[in-house]
């Protein structure tokens, strides 16, 4: 077998992909303690018809013609494309948000309109227009595409999101507990969900070119999860989880070159597989330690802790 | 078993004063004409019925609901939700007990008010969380995940977060709901322990006998207030009938009032020597006899109007 390291693009895909895991564990801590899972695979198809209209925009109306047009990947269009989508992703994070504060309808329901909307007009846009760079890529993820400009969006949003998670630690741990009460208590409950909504669509877009539309709920939900197993603690968890993303996102693509697979089912297959080792790890280690049948709260491993998923 | 003592009423700034309030949420008003003062010191218990609007007028105080008319005052300023300065304690029946928080960290959410922009406590912060936790006797839970706690440790916690920032007013929702018998006794005794120390308490309850008759002052709720006073002079079949639209008798044994709170038999049980309360939710001794009540204990309390109340009908 050839050595994969040789490969620049190969390298790239790696360290992006190491990087949006590592991201999209972040994130996903707040996203799976709020319970709303689901958000990612939302906002992901939210975020690709962003991006399909944003680049309808910018090439066909704002640079119809002219020579910016056709600069490419690398050029203006690229940053352009980039706010668009941003910029939808977290219109939409903030809608559903919106929508379901106000109780209109259930947040399950306002994900399902809303992000299945946008990513139908994004669908529509295409088959009208028959051009879209890297369809395939943006729905199944692929490392061969990741270019240094996208290496460095990457590293940005990690920087700004680890530095949002820093600065407003102490009131997104009260709103994802208590998104009420937190609000009694002096956290500014909207600016709080405004900055996650900002947060989340970066980094969806950011990752979007490495795990694709359909596989990044994933790795938004698995390192959460695999890291709640393993700990009782807010501040740990959020560590074990970006780790475990960064992991697995690690492990995931060389995976990929090894059995020659897609990227982002890969890593997916990848972060599965390391879930199901930590669970039966700490049931096992539950089992020694308590005995069959063992019913008791205390100790690392507790009922509590497997119940994440309800 | 609690014991009342003579309870009485500082002078001084009162801590919460509402003036002809009528609050609720958005286009809909749950609480009408509402007077209400708490004095420094005051253990007041609010008693209705579900959705009489006793949580909305402890949202109220903390300046959570909207206010269409009249003056809702904390501490001599108008309420509001972002400086709220009265600690809140939720129904622990809302609480995600599989969220990864410990015990400590739960109570410096308390703090979360202070310094915003970084991310660390002040020494200062911990110190009093510390204190706060040893008065309330869990401190050596301080790294225990709140799912690994009674249900009497679990309402320590909380009340614990609530203590820290030192509120001049406690604001407790429910805090005997969905508890054993024990832990209601040790809840209880507690909140009474620290409104001993100076503490002004104020907090919702549905239950009559086990909780509301064990308080200092009570305030009747439904959707207005219906009266307010001891629970000697409020616990009454009149003022009961006006706050829960039914039928209470009610009974003094040995210095106690017990209500019996469904005096009605269900089902054939007529000639058996049945318990008065059928579903056995009161759970006191001596209600189960099915004695009528006795006359003396209507009649003195202060439906509408006799305490500054006004407005209701």
């Amino acid at each position: 077998m050839l050595d994969p390291f040789g490969y620049e693009f190969f390298v790239n895909g790696l360290i992006a992909a190491t990087l949006a895991g590592a991201l999209c564990g972040l994130v996903g801590v707040y996203v799976v303690l709020r319970h709303m899972s689901y958000i990612g695979h939302g906002l992901a198809h939210s975020v690709f018809g962003g991006a399909v209209i944003s680049q309808f925009v910018v090439f066909n109306v704002i640079f119809a013609g002219t020579a910016v047009g056709s600069i490419g990947r690398d050029g203006l269009g690229e940053t352009y494309l980039l706010v668009g989508a941003i910029t939808w992703g977290f219109l939409t994070a903030l809608a559903i948000t919106l929508i379901t504060r106000l109780r209109i309808i259930g947040a399950d329901a306002a994900i399902g309109i809303i992000t299945t909307a946008s990513f139908a007009l994004g669908i529509a846009l295409i088959s009208y227009t028959r051009s879209f760079r890297d369809f395939e890529a943006q729905l199944f993820g692929n490392i061969l595409g990741v270019s240094t400009a996208d290496l460095v969006t990457i590293l940005v949003v990690t920087v700004v999101t680890w530095a949002v998670f820093l600065v407003w630690y102490k009131q997104f741990l009260f709103s994802a507990f208590e998104p009420e009460v937190a609000g009694f208590y002096g956290v500014p409950t909207w600016l709080t969900d405004t900055m996650f909504s900002l947060v989340l669509a970066a980094t969806i877009v950011a990752s979007l070119d490495v795990l694709g539309v359909t596989m990044i709920a994933a790795a938004i939900v698995i390192p959460p999860i695999t890291a709640r197993l393993l700990t009782n603690r807010f501040r740990t968890m959020m560590i074990l989880s970006t780790v475990t993303g960064a992991f697995c996102g690690f492990g995931g693509v060389y995976a990929s070159w090894v059995l020659d697979i897609s990227t982002g089912a890969s890593v997916v297959i990848f972060s599965s597989g390391f879930f199901v080792v930590t669970l039966i790890y700490t049931r096992l280690k539950g089992f020694l330690a308590f005995g069959p049948g063992s019913r008791s709260g205390r100790g690392r491993v507790s009922q509590g802790q497997a119940a994440v998923f309800d | 078993m609690l014991h009342p003592f003579p309870h009485q009423r500082e002078s001084g700034q009162p801590i919460v004063e509402l003036k002809n309030v009528t609050a609720g949420y958005e286009g809909q008003a749950v609480l009408s004409e509402v007077n209400l003062t708490i004095m420094p010191g005051d253990f007041v218990g609010f008693l209705g019925p579900s959705g009489s609007g006793k949580t909305t007028l402890l949202r109220t105080i903390l300046g959570a609901t909207r206010v269409f008319s009249g003056d809702a005052q904390v501490n001599g300023k108008r309420v509001d939700r972002r400086r709220s300065l009265a600690g809140y304690v939720p129904q622990l029946e809302t609480i995600d007990w599989n969220f990864p928080v410990t015990v400590g960290e739960v109570v410096m959410m308390g703090h979360t008010r202070g310094n915003p922009l970084f991310p660390w406590h002040r020494q200062a912060d911990w110190r009093t969380a510390r204190a706060t936790m040893e008065r309330l006797g869990i401190a050596d839970l301080e790294d225990r995940h709140i799912r690994q706690l009674s249900g009497g440790q679990q309402q320590r916690a909380f009340l614990a977060r609530a203590l820290v920032s030192n509120p001049s007013l406690l604001l407790l929702d429910e805090p005997t709901r969905g508890v054993d018998i024990k832990t209601r006794d040790e809840v209880m005794h507690l909140l009474h322990e620290l409104n001993h120390q100076g503490v002004a308490i104020a907090m919702t309850t549905h239950e009559i006998n086990p909780v509301a008759a064990h308080l200092p002052w009570l305030v009747c709720i439904k959707g207005q207030i219906v009266a307010e006073g001891p629970p000697s002079q409020v616990i009454s079949p009149e003022i009961l009938h006006l706050t829960y639209g039914a039928e209470m008798p009610v009974i003094e044994y040995e210095g106690m009032t017990l209500v019996a709170e469904s005096p009605h038999h269900f089902g054939r049980n007529g000639n058996r020597k049945a318990s008065a309360n059928g579903n056995g939710r009161a759970a006191e001794p001596g209600t189960g006899h099915g004695h009528s009540h006795h006359g003396e204990a209507a009649g003195h309390g202060h439906p509408v109007g006799a305490h500054g109340v006004s407005g209701a009908d």
